[in-house]
């Protein structure tokens, strides 16, 4: 069976070398036979590795321990769930993750590609054979997950514990389908320059790809925040580990060309800053895969001591100055024949984001790094913590939040006074009405209250923004005011779908000001019957558990929770022990409102039944989730399809390919 | 077994992808590639 999935694998790198110069070769002598020929050999890449994968879950379901990567990271006592997660539960398996879901993308990117811009579909299949072949290069020599042992353990090692979790079952793959999307922009936007289309350089046709990439990243996030929060126990469900550091820069950068892309949609503007962030955001999710998967990240000699980094370095500094110097040759043609009219316009509340974006990109990739490059540097690592981060990005976040609601009230080109004091007057007032009803109501410090402030502002915005279409929509339509809200929506998906992530993100915003500034956390060891005060809750701890599950052995601390005289009812905090693999996982009891969580974790406990219980009530957290959900139906409603056709601006060549399939 | 079914798959899969490549070659198809590309630049 591993015959067959190294068979797949060298079979597959082949097709992707073979397709990388057929499609560079008949792209340039416009051999448009040898591009069909091309584009089947990336078929034939996805068939091959389908094949690999199904092969290696064939494996970790027969718990066929011959599998040296089936003994690492699956057990006799594994669930089922987690034996198939386990597939990406690794470095060799995840990197085949990348590598498939790369082939259904590049299928599926030359489909459209086909159909609406036939020029560039030997630029973008040349583009996704070449990235496909790197890992095609990685998975046949120094991360195969098709090696042998010859004889085969009883039982295996079994996934690290903390990943036994279904938030960890799901995180990775929406991680690795929004860093595997970035790729398909970055294949059109280099095939466009290449083939010499540098007018709009492929950029709206990539606009949609990047939106799903971006919405993949969000989940990604969101999912591993969850995680973060449910599993490990520390109270907190972001901590700048550079892990998520290397998830969030290129979501970052994607954002950033979300809001770029509309002003040169709309007035041809700042083509040359759209480019570099397609070709920003393509090596940061390649350098987000390194980070993770090099060992630098633990110290820099364990990188040097695994190949892998190497590779990555080489063929993300190979890809970098390969779109670099394409960009530059195309720059002139780049330069957009309008400028900007005035500061007080939306381009330039548009253009401040940006700035604001990748300042905040910029901040996060010199914290991730700077461990490494102090190492390499001083001999010395030095760290920055948290604390870097928060005094950093706090203020520019609450910039970016600022020009969230300002963006959107700014008229394009240049905006009157008059025109803003009307715009301005409903929101701002929003803001202020939310900022000083919370100063009087008691809340201090003040950074709180501007982000609250920024919040009603924001909403203020969206709300207003709304209730302009609804006006308008109504004067021409004899209906009510909810038809009228989804007719308006329906129709201009995109604008107001844009709206309602914005709606997402301030939930978020609120949630994560909330349960920072005004989490309350204490530390108690309690015997039976005891009971704990917090923040208005009162904890009982009525007594221990042990039993053995999985493979661990679990210990329980039951609670019973009560507001006042009220009885919430029970809650457990757990901790399992993995004795085989001394590592312990944490099961949070959790009772959650929208006004707050009550968080307690078990932390020790004594042989005669006494427990240290860590509780902590942590504010709004749940708006942050929440926020997460509307977020996601805002994206969803942006990428659905506009229901105006879209212009096909030339004819498909008949015999290049056929948008039904190869 | 399994080196009979690789060495099936390994042929199909090359005939199949090198297919278009001996077909004579569509002229029109190659024409309207090109026209297609400088209507675009």
């Amino acid at each position: 069976m591993a015959d067959l999935g190294r068979f797949g694998l060298l079979g597959a790198l082949a097709l992707a070398l073979y397709a990388v110069a057929a499609a560079a070769l008949g792209g340039r002598a416009q051999r448009w036979e040898i591009v069909r020929s091309a584009v089947r050999a990336l078929w034939g890449v996805a068939a091959l590795e389908a094949l690999a994968g199904g092969v290696l879950v064939a494996a970790l379901l027969r718990r066929d321990y011959s599998f040296a990567y089936v003994a690492g990271h699956t057990r006799d006592a594994q669930a089922l769930l987690y034996t198939v997660t386990a597939f990406w539960g690794g470095m060799e398996g995840s990197l085949l993750l990348w590598a498939v879901v790369l082939s259904a993308y590049s299928l599926a990117a030359l489909r459209s590609v086909a159909r609406e811009r036939p020029q560039l579909l030997a630029g973008v299949a040349a583009v996704c054979a070449a990235v496909a072949g790197f890992f095609l290069v990685l998975l046949t020599s120094v991360a195969s997950p098709f090696v042998t042992v010859p004889f085969p353990p009883q039982d295996g090692r079994g996934m690290n514990p903390l990943l036994l979790n279904p938030w960890m079952a799901i995180h990775p793959p929406a991680l690795y389908l929004g860093f595997v999307g970035l790729t398909v922009p970055f294949a059109i936007v280099m095939a466009a320059l290449w083939s010499g289309a540098a007018e709009e350089a492929g950029v709206l046709l990539a606009r949609r790809w990047m939106l799903w990439a971006w919405y993949c990243l969000s989940l990604g996030l969101g999912f591993g925040a969850k995680w973060s929060y449910v599993v490990l126990g520390w109270g907190g469900y972001w901590a700048w580990d550079p892990v998520e550091n290397a998830a969030l820069m290129p979501w970052l950068v994607a954002t950033a060309f979300l809001h770029s892309v509309m002003i040169q949609e709309r007035r041809a503007m700042l083509r040359q800053w759209t480019v570099v962030l397609v070709v920003l955001a393509f090596g940061l999710s390649i350098f987000g895969t390194f980070l993770t998967r090099s060992g630098v990240l633990s110290s820099i000699h364990s990188f040097t001591q695994s190949p892998l980094g190497g590779y990555f370095l080489a063929f993300l500094a190979i890809a970098m100055l390969a779109a670099f110097g394409l960009v530059a040759s195309r720059w002139e043609a780049l330069r957009s024949p309008n400028v900007l009219d005035s500061a007080l316009s939306r381009e330039s509340a548009f253009l401040f984001n940006n700035v604001v974006l990748l300042t905040i990109a910029f901040a996060v990739f010199l914290g991730t790094v700077f461990p490494v490059l102090s190492e390499a540097l001083t001999g010395r690592r030095m760290n920055v913590g948290p604390p870097f981060f928060d005094h950093i990005v706090t203020p520019l976040a609450l910039g970016l939040l600022l020009l969230m609601g300002i963006g959107p009230l700014i008229a394009w080109r240049r905006a009157s006074a008059e025109s803003l004091r009307t715009s301005f007057l409903t929101p701002g007032a929003a803001g202020v009405v939310v900022g000083l009803a919370l100063t009087a109501a008691g809340m201090r410090p003040p950074g709180a209250v501007l982000a609250f402030a920024l919040c009603g502002f924001v909403g203020g915005t969206v709300a207003l923004e709304f209730a302009r279409g609804i006006r308008v929509r109504r004067a021409h339509h004899a209906e009510g005011i909810l038809p009228s809200l989804a007719g308006l929506v329906l129709h201009n998906r995109r604008r107001y779908g844009g709206y309602v992530v914005h709606l997402g993100i301030l939930l978020v915003v609120a949630g994560v000001t909330g349960s920072q500034v005004f989490s309350t956390q204490r530390v108690a060891t309690v015997r039976p019957g005891d009971a704990v005060q917090i923040a208005g809750y009162r904890v009982r701890f009525d007594g221990l558990e042990q039993a053995t599950r999985e493979g661990a052995l679990v210990v329980s601390a039951r609670l019973r929770a009560f507001a006042g005289t009220r009885d919430l009812g029970p809650l457990e905090a757990r901790k399992n022990l993995y004795l085989a693999d001394s590592e312990a996982t944490t099961e949070v009891a959790l009772r959650s409102t929208p006004r707050d969580d009550l968080y307690v974790v078990l932390t020790g406990w004594t042989a005669g039944g006494d427990a240290t219980l860590r509780l902590l009530v942590n504010p709004l957290v749940m708006w942050i989730w929440a926020g997460g959900l509307v977020l996601s139906f805002g994206a969803v409603l942006a990428m659905l399809p506009e229901r105006r056709p879209v212009p096909v601006l030339v004819e498909a060549p008949a015999g290049a390919w056929s948008p039904g399939g190869p | 077994m399994t080196d009979a079914v690789m060495v099936i798959l390994a042929v199909a899969i090359a005939a199949w992808v090198l297919a278009p490549l001996r077909r004579p070659a569509d002229p029109s198809a190659s024409r309207r590639g090109h026209a297609a590309r400088e209507s675009d630049s």
